[in-house]
């Protein structure tokens, strides 16, 4: 994958995980949660959907 | 007593509590269960032997030699997984709904992946503890599967809405009971543990519970975590809430989270095929 297309799939996978939660990432706890979340799915190269509804 | 709960108490067609679920949730209050005795009641159960087979045989797994019988796949997988597995496909075929109505696949699987995050999250509890909040993952949203038996139209006109944080009293002015409610109803009928009936009953509110804080704070973690994942989906197009209190109480750090979450996924990989294939009515 060029890193182009490695860009927008990290961009994408923060973008999603952060708009599914997008209720309640005002907590500070929520947003390092996030964080890891976004940190794991990366490193399994898991791509994540918008939440129907979010 | 609300309309809906008479419905519950009255309604025929809601399932009796199914032997094996009795047998099972009794079997998982003991510390010590032999491969023997779980491999007895599972064997009584054709659909359970035949999906447990078909997982143990699946190439995830890559074991060399064909195995043939729930004890052998016990061996292979470990007793509590099996376990776990055994529960859900108990309580999976005695709640089916309308396929029309939700994907009730894709229900299951956020149930499931909920379970699964609560028991690797309380990683450091017995094995007790992480047996049952496996379970409570499963049951946790049952009110919701109860609503759509109840009252379909309802169920549709209310979760259709979404883009928001769940809103409980909400849910109980527009059925007359929240989904939590509903839920823990049908726990007390089936002759559920109270552990259990207290995650159904609280888990948007791990605060409110009195003995099972820990239990039910992964519950609503794993909740969380499944819902910024988008794994399966729970009926619900709201957003679980969170109370900061789950996470002091959890007591977790954030490494220590990314452990979880990354051993979570893999079981999740290995074990969904085994939810495929509960057909709707």
């Amino acid at each position: 994958m060029s890193d182009g297309n490695n860009k927008k799939r990290d961009d994408d996978i923060s973008n999603n995980v952060t708009r599914n939660l997008s209720m309640i990432i005002h907590h500070d706890e929520i947003r390092k949660i996030s964080e890891v979340i976004i940190a794991v799915l990366k490193e399994k190269d898991k791509s994540v959907e918008i939440k129907e509804g979010a | 007593m609300s309309d809906l709960l008479e419905k519950i108490e009255a309604q025929t067609s809601l399932p009796s509590p199914p032997i094996l679920i009795s047998q099972l949730t009794a079997l998982l209050q003991k510390d010590n269960v032999s491969s023997q005795e779980l491999a007895k009641i599972g064997e009584t159960d054709q659909a359970f032997t035949a999906r447990i087979l078909k997982l143990v045989n699946s190439p995830f797994y890559g074991f060399s030699r064909q195995i043939t019988s729930v004890e052998d796949s016990i061996t292979m997988l470990g007793l509590q997984v099996v376990n776990q597995l055994l529960l859900a496909t108990s309580v999976l075929e005695s709640l089916k709904v309308d396929h029309k109505l939700i994907n009730i696949n894709q229900f299951w699987l956020h149930s499931f992946a909920v379970g699964v995050f609560a028991k690797h999250i309380l990683y450091n509890e017995s094995d007790v503890l992480r047996g049952s909040s496996f379970m409570c993952g499963i049951l946790h949203d049952i009110g919701r599967l109860l609503f759509i038996k109840l009252d379909s139209e309802k169920y549709l006109a209310f979760y259709d809405k979404g883009d928001s944080v769940i809103d409980l009293d909400k849910e109980k002015r527009w059925f007359g009971m929240n989904h939590q409610e509903v839920g823990s109803a049908l726990g007390r009928k089936w002759n559920f543990p109270d552990t259990f009936i207290d995650v159904i009953e609280n888990h948007h509110h791990p605060e409110k519970s009195k003995n099972n804080k820990k239990l039910l704070s992964a519950v609503n973690l794993g909740d969380i975590i499944s819902h910024a994942m988008n794994i399966g989906n729970s009926g619900s197009t709201y957003v679980t809430d969170f109370a900061p209190e789950t996470w002091e109480i959890l007591n977790i750090s954030y490494d220590k989270l990314k452990e979880i979450i990354i051993k979570a996924l893999d079981e999740i990989d290995k074990t969904k095929t085994f939810l495929e294939g509960f057909q709707s009515k």
